[in-house]
């Protein structure tokens, strides 16, 4: 098993365990009348053991490899998108969501690798415009307008 | 004679201009994402589902039924042009689809792709208007005992039948089923772990969960290792015209493909996937010439092309008789059923008769569809592929944060989205599928509202469970299958250990 798989493994094993210890402090009722916390508490602990399986069976057999690293342009990308994504759902709400389409579909044109400044603009602006024209006036969509809120 | 009626009536619905359209529109639309690298047909309808929400739910469900077969059968296209499969279930069909293009048959392989899905295509939909209302009628008397049952043996069956490890699948199943307990309880009204958040109250939904775990994802995996843009094998006109020897060896593996594909659609997990490997290796191992497949036989293009069509309308059966989905794609269906406020189940077949014989009409006229406008348009499918990554992931993105926010005017649905697609990114890397999350998400809440109310049901002598027949016998049918992965387990481990002990 690779190293980064152990690790998820582990991470699952925690999340089954908090998800488990939220569940032990709902009432759990009983067989005739099962309260809210008896498929939780059921699911945590089965989740927990195979996690917990999964992550150290590995450890105990010594069959741990490393893992392929991400190449650091390749990380950089995948990290620019994510933030560029995270920045959308931030601010769409502020800024309004066509606004906020053309400001992350610029950043993503350029994480991609689409040169220069017009060929972003041009795409993030029509990509803009379209969907405006697709969602607002052609499905009725209501999506966030933000700062135009009252103007148009 | 109901039935001819009812389905004459479902034609004269789907024949209306808006069902027309919507057919067209989500057929062509499916079969253009289904070209495109990475997103498979899941991702497809999650991507386009907001473009249904201005619609009626008939023509809503027409389109996005239609997304989902576009995207199936694109596939086959680059698989046969490209030796690029679009999705998983055409991985079969690069095996001697792309030998036959590379030999100047590549219309030939395209065609009979086509015919073989067309063909499979329709005699699933014959099987889903027979099988479903049948299943619909027995399902009015099913009881929390018998979801509970039917849940729990999907879960299991969903598991083993990833094509990865038991383990693994199960335990996304598991989290799947552990998010589908977030948000008030159904059945005390209990806020559950909602950590003081207004929006978790309404728990995860499907949608966003979804379009993350498998088309943000996706997305993320095309920035890390952008396609290269590739230039297909030319088709011309003249060259879709299979040859009489082609035609003739083509007729029992479409016939064997449709039959394999159907039933299989009716069972938990990637049916098509699966369906299509089976059809494959049958088609081997029933062939007097064995010694072609992997060269360009064209039994290996005819054969699984048609059991995964078939088996695509099969999986339509659980999901409208029983309102339970049993893959990723059919949760999509589901997804969008819902946001229109309908609700598939027993009920769905007799108090909506309109909407499903309309489905089933437009699904005729879709998978004819398929036929008419993708051969002609084989060379412009094809081409698309030379859209670069760059201009096409930034446009899928924003179409895809749209369509979350959408769904519930919620920007909390956008976070939802970044998650999942981030831990859907992780996943896929681990090479840890998707599917069974998604699945265990809608499972779970058949499975606990089961299990809660079939305890109060029976006096909380759950051995009341087995005297249920059709309980039993699927309570019977996971413990046997537990049994099973638990031999195999032990087997396994005791093997090793023997090996390790020698060396």
């Amino acid at each position: 098993m690779k190293k980064s798989e152990a690790v998820f493994f582990g991470g699952t094993a925690l999340f089954c365990a908090a998800y488990l210890a939220a569940a032990a402090r709902m009432p759990l009722g009983s067989f005739q009348e099962p309260g809210p916390a008896l498929v939780p508490v059921l699911l945590g602990a089965v989740g927990l053991a195979i996690s917990l399986g999964l992550c150290l069976r590995p450890l105990l057999l010594r069959a741990i490899v490393r893992s392929e690293g991400v190449p650091r342009a390749a990380l950089l990308r995948l990290l620019g998108y994510i933030l560029s994504v995270a920045v959308y759902a931030g601010a769409s709400e502020i800024v309004g969501a066509y606004a906020g389409i053309f400001i992350m579909m610029v950043a993503l044109s350029k994480i991609s690798g689409l040169s220069g400044w017009r060929n972003p603009l041009l795409l993030a602006g029509l990509s803009s415009v379209v969907a405006f024209l697709l969602f607002d006036l052609a499905l009725g969509v209501p999506l966030p307008r933000g700062f135009f809120a009252g103007g148009f | 004679m109901d039935l001819l009626l009812n389905l004459a009536g479902g034609f004269a619905a789907a024949m209306s201009l808006g069902n027309f359209l919507a057919c067209v529109v989500g057929v062509v639309i499916g079969t253009i994402i289904g070209v495109l690298p990475g997103i498979g047909p899941v991702g497809a309808m999650a991507l386009l589902l907001p473009f249904s929400f201005g619609m009626d739910p008939g023509t809503g469900l027409i389109m996005l039924a239609g997304i989902y077969y576009g995207a199936m059968y694109g596939g086959s296209t680059t698989s046969i042009l490209l030796n690029v499969p679009g999705e998983a279930v055409s991985i079969v069909t690069c095996l001697d689809g792309y030998q036959m293009a590379k030999k100047g048959r590549g219309g030939a392989a395209l065609a009979v792709a086509a015919i073989g899905s067309w063909i499979a295509g329709t005699v699933g939909v014959v099987g889903l208007m027979l099988f479903a209302p049948m299943l619909g009628r027995a399902a009015l008397a099913f009881g929390p005992p018998e979801y509970f049952s039917i849940a729990l043996v999907g879960i299991i069956l969903l598991s083993n039948m990833g094509g990865g490890s038991f383990a693994k699948s199960f335990l996304m199943v598991i989290i799947g089923m552990m998010i589908s307990t977030i948000g008030i309880d159904p059945i005390s009204g209990i806020n559950r772990f909602n950590f003081g958040l207004r929006e978790m109250a309404r728990g995860i939904e499907l949608l966003p969960l979804a379009m993350g775990a498998f088309g943000l994802a996706e997305i993320f995996c095309v920035a890390v290792e952008p396609y290269s843009t590739a230039d297909a094998i030319k088709v011309r006109f003249r060259d879709l015209y299979p040859s009489k020897n082609e035609m003739r060896r083509s007729v029992w593996p479409i016939i064997r493909g449709s039959l394999i594909g159907f039933p299989m659609g009716l069972l938990p997990g990637p049916a098509a996937v699966i369906s299509s490997l089976v059809s494959y290796k049958v088609e081997k191992s029933v062939s007097r010439h064995p010694e072609e497949f992997g060269k360009g036989a064209i039994e290996g293009v005819a054969g699984p092309e048609s059991a995964n069509n078939a088996a695509s309308a099969g999986a339509m059966v659980p999901l409208l008789a029983l309102g339970i989905p049993f893959n990723a794609a059919t949760a999509m269906l589901l997804g969008g059923l819902m946001i229109h406020g309908i609700s598939p189940g027993p009920l769905f077949i007799t108090q909506h008769a309109n909407l499903f014989w309309l489905v089933i009409a437009s699904m005729y006229i879709g998978n004819l569809m398929l036929l008419v406008l993708n051969l002609p348009l084989v060379g412009v499918f094809a081409s698309l592929m030379k859209v670069p990554a760059k201009i096409l992931m930034p446009i899928i993105t924003a179409i895809m944060m749209i369509g979350a926010y959408s769904v519930n005017n919620s920007v909390f649905d956008l976070w939802v989205l970044l998650f999942f697609g981030v831990l859907g990114y992780i996943m896929k890397r681990l090479d840890i599928q998707a599917a069974p999350l998604v699945i265990g998400l809608v499972l779970g809440a058949i499975f606990e509202q089961g299990l809660r109310q079939g305890l109060i049901m029976v006096d909380g002598n759950f051995l009341n469970f087995f005297k249920r027949p059709i309980s039993a016998v699927l309570l019977g049918i996971s413990i046997l299958m537990l049994v099973w992965v638990m031999g195999n387990f032990v087997a396994k481990n005791l093997k090793e250990s023997g090996h390790a002990a020698q060396g």
